[in-house]
């Protein structure tokens, strides 16, 4: 291939083989799909952003199906967010970059949902909790791949061939046995604090579930686990008895049994005693999720603001409910999140989340924050 | 490895050489800044002053801008790759980075911003911390190759006797 978009590929090329090299793969592997993290004008800077049109200047075009990661705020609704005309530009100019190489604008943090892999596909993702689900719950094989490496291999469709790609690191490293917490974890619902929990205790790895409690199998409380494992610890994958499709225990493997007390610790570090909002979402959430709370909030009055975060494809989906939610007072917003986005923005400094993972980032980012199942948390709202 | 190639490694006077694998090529002067902490490029460095802002770090406050960065790997968000990016682009990069261990955001950070990138450098610069720390750097990236040479000048000489006096 010749001129600016050959090199372009080759340059593309010669990063994914030097990765690969520094992390010891023996060669690269073809991926089906590509989803990439980091796009917010806030990380890429207006450097990143020309960098990004210079590749689609180039002419260079991703080389798989590619989805992307929440944006600065919702497209729709970034007059309620506070966006600058200089900030909204300069987004606008990252999406129809990311579009011109082709990327489909899904916005979200859970292009499983959209697009959801097969069983055994590999594939180059960027968003950790992302990556937990299509690993754990899918069988599908991704490393937790960086933002920016990700747009690369996107391009060239490939993935350096190491750690989850293979057999041999999709086996468990370790036995989480939950026999002294399990009761707890359900009378409580804290699947969230557990799963900040589990990457806290375990690290790195691949850990094994032997009899998790049962209310991991309800996907919204499976999707807030995963994600709290992905903030906690660089764990990639976990496998769960009964939901991961390549659960196996082998002998011989370490025993790791927590107690009751180092889950309390989890939920006490996270207590705000007076918050000024709630907020939903992290990981987005799917239409069932939406059609859920709107059931849920039915008749009901707010007693304090509801914010909820999902993909526009899940608010299409359940376009009804998300009327209907919208016309009790809650704030429903799309192509965004509450990490990415601004909360304070939205007049949130103290809020209450369901999810470890949003309150690991919000309280780095100087927020206040409670971290509460969800149902004691839609108690208060609704009071 | 026979004393006399040793000694014509790092025993010379005014030269210290440190030989490593080359990840990015390319080549760069500035002043050794070395610290045995990682660094963040997201969050823990202004990506337009190019100074270190992470709180408690070793070097709060010092600007990476234009020196041979030493240190021993990255850590924190992926996004840090693109910050190295905006630094190179405003001119704020440091010349080159040395690492004990490159990981992929500083790979592909190296890469993006095309500054010169190696790892895995003898002898250890974190044991000549003290020695190397401020002194007039090259960095050479060829092939698989990195060389850093660091000057002893006679203005580093007067600071090691003023140091021990």
């Amino acid at each position: 291939m010749k001129g600016a978009r050959g090199e372009g590929l080759a340059e593309a090329l010669e990063a994914v083989v030097k990765v690969a090299e520094i992390l010891g793969a023996p060669r690269l592997i073809k991926v089906v799909s590509a989803h990439i993290s980091g796009i917010s004008y806030r990380n890429l800077g207006v450097e990143g952003v020309e960098y990004l049109e210079e590749l689609a200047e180039k002419g260079l075009r991703f080389a798989v199906p590619t989805t992307i990661n929440p944006a600065g705020f919702d497209m729709e609704r970034y007059g309620e967010m506070g966006v600058g005309v200089r900030e909204h530009e300069l987004q606008m100019r990252a999406l129809k970059a990311l579009a011109r190489m082709g990327a489909q604008a899904t916005l979200s943090c859970t292009p499983y949902l959209i697009y959801p892999p097969r069983f055994g596909d590999h594939l180059a993702w960027a968003e950790s909790s992302a990556v937990l689900y299509a690993n754990s719950v899918l069988g599908a094989r991704s490393n937790r791949e960086g933002g920016p490496f990700s747009v690369l291999e996107a391009l060239v469709g490939r993935a350096p061939y190491v750690g989850l790609h293979t057999d041999e690191a999709r086996k468990p490293s370790v036995v989480l046995d939950l026999r002294r917490i399990r009761d707890f974890v359900e009378a409580s619902r804290s699947y969230s604090a557990l799963g900040y929990l589990v990457g806290e205790v375990v690290g790195k790895g691949v850990p094994a579930l032997h009899d998790p409690p049962g209310g991991l199998k309800e996907p919204g409380n499976l999707r807030v686990f995963l994600a709290a494992v992905g903030a906690s610890s660089s764990i990639g994958m976990v496998l769960i008895e009964g939901i991961s499709p390549e659960f196996t225990l082998s002998e011989g493997l370490e025993r790791i049994e927590p107690e009751v007390s180092d889950l309390t610790e989890i939920l006490e570090s996270w207590r705000c005693e007076d918050f000024d909002a709630a907020v939903l979402g992290c990981p987005h959430l799917s239409p069932d999720e939406l059609l859920d709370l709107a059931n849920r909030l039915k008749g009901k009055t707010l007693r304090k603001p509801l914010f909820v975060f999902t993909s526009r494809w899940s608010a299409v989906v359940a376009r009804a409910a998300v009327e209907k939610l919208r016309s009790m007072g809650v704030r429903v917003y799309s192509d965004t999140c509450m990490v990415v986005g601004n909360l304070s923005a939205l007049g949130v400094h103290r809020c209450a989340t369901d999810s470890a993972k949003a309150a690991y980032y919000l309280s780095s980012q100087g927020y206040k924050v409670a971290l509460m199942p969800r149902e004691a948390l839609l108690e208060y709202v609704i009071g | 490895m026979p004393l006399s190639r040793c000694a014509r490694t790092y025993l010379v006077d005014e030269l210290v050489e440190l030989v490593g694998r080359g990840l990015v090529k390319g080549r760069g002067r500035g002043r050794v800044l070395i610290t045995t902490e990682p660094i963040s490029f997201y969050g823990g460095i202004d990506p337009e002053t190019g100074r270190i802002v992470e709180r408690g770090h070793e070097l709060y406050g010092e600007s990476v801008s234009g020196s041979v960065l030493v240190f021993p790997y990255g850590k924190g968000s992926t996004v840090g790759s693109y910050t190295l990016l905006r630094l190179a682009r405003r001119g704020l990069a440091p010349a080159g980075i040395v690492n004990a261990e490159s990981e992929p955001i500083i790979v592909v950070g190296c890469l993006l911003g095309g500054i010169p990138l190696m790892d895995r450098p003898t002898p250890d610069p974190f044991s000549l911390k003290g020695i190397i720390n401020g002194l007039e750097a090259e960095i050479v990236i060829e092939g698989c190759k990195g060389v850093l040479r660091v000057q002893r000048d006679a203005r580093g000489s007067q600071r090691a006797r003023e140091g021990s006096a």
